[in-house]
């Protein structure tokens, strides 16, 4: 059987070894600059259209399919305007806009699915959205 | 591979080997989607709430509190949907659901559901929430005293 001599240098390499997989064995925090956050949007100028009756709410259905993620982390943007070309609050256009994120759907585990209700005067409105997510995905 | 059978130069490429494999694990790790593992909690209810309110009362709130089982203040998010009986017509954008703001120190994630009560006379308000977030835990409401 052959002997394997074990120089310093070698005793000291192992030894890093070791210590390098007692830290990695230790548990590794996610966060900071590790945590990798994505944001998604179509590529369309805008993805909804509401037509107001005066003083009404209306509601826009929003889903984020991820690419690879079951429940992914979210957060919906709406952008709204009365020009498809201006997604930018019109002061003469007040309104408010409310975000429900539905019960999530056990057999679309991907799937994340908001309600925007949208109260303003009448007129025509359009919409952006954007999903910032732990995941890549479509939105629909 | 036994050691044994090594000559010691292949041992040293060995142990090279070794270390630089684990010099790459201990470069930045990203955690993303293929590895962030979130959690979905629900009760078994089929609604959570099921309550009146009466039409005298424009605004009844309830605080929702999701425990995590492990982890302090776990990131998380609230969905939840709603069932009025009678519907009024006018219950798109009543409900609301945002971070309780008097309590952002806690272990705990509560959450406030407001329903701005569009309604004259009494109606059945069902409420079924749930959270997603990093952590198991459990999911307890409260009816607080509303206007």
């Amino acid at each position: 059987m052959t002997r394997i001599e074990l120089t310093p240098e070698l005793e000291r390499m192992i030894a890093d070894a070791r210590r390098d997989i007692d830290e990695l064995k230790n548990r590794q925090f996610a966060g900071g600059d590790n945590l990798k956050i994505v944001s998604n949007q179509t590529s369309n100028q805008t993805d909804a259209t509401l037509s107001m009756p005066p003083s009404g709410t209306g509601e826009v259905v929003v889903t984020f399919d991820a690419d690879y993620q079951e429940r992914p982390f979210t957060e919906l943007y709406v952008l709204v305007g009365t020009s498809p070309d201006i997604l930018t609050p019109d002061t003469n256009f007040p309104y408010t806009t409310q975000v429900r994120q539905h019960i999530h759907d056990e057999a679309l585990p991907k799937r994340t699915v908001w309600s925007v209700y949208f109260t303003s005067l009448s007129g025509t409105f359009y919409f952006k959205f954007q999903v910032k997510a732990t995941d890549t995905g479509t939105i629909s | 591979m036994r050691l044994d059978g090594l000559s010691e130069n292949q041992f040293d490429t060995s142990v090279a080997n070794v270390l630089k494999q684990v010099g790459e694990l201990k470069k930045r790790q990203l955690v993303g989607s293929r590895s962030l593992v979130i959690l979905y909690t629900k009760t078994n209810n089929t609604w959570d709430v099921d309550e009146t309110v009466s039409g005298s009362q424009l605004l009844a709130q309830w605080r929702v509190t999701f425990t995590p089982d492990t982890v302090a203040r776990p990131h998380t998010e609230i969905s939840y949907e709603f069932l009025v009986t009678p519907d009024s017509g006018f219950e798109l954008g009543a409900f609301d659901a945002y971070p309780d703001p008097a309590d952002i120190t806690g272990d705990v994630i509560n959450y406030l559901v407001d329903y701005s009560n569009p309604n004259l006379s009494d109606v059945n308000v069902k409420l079924k929430f749930g959270f997603k977030s990093s952590d198991t835990g459990t999911i307890t409401w409260q009816r607080l005293a509303g206007v």
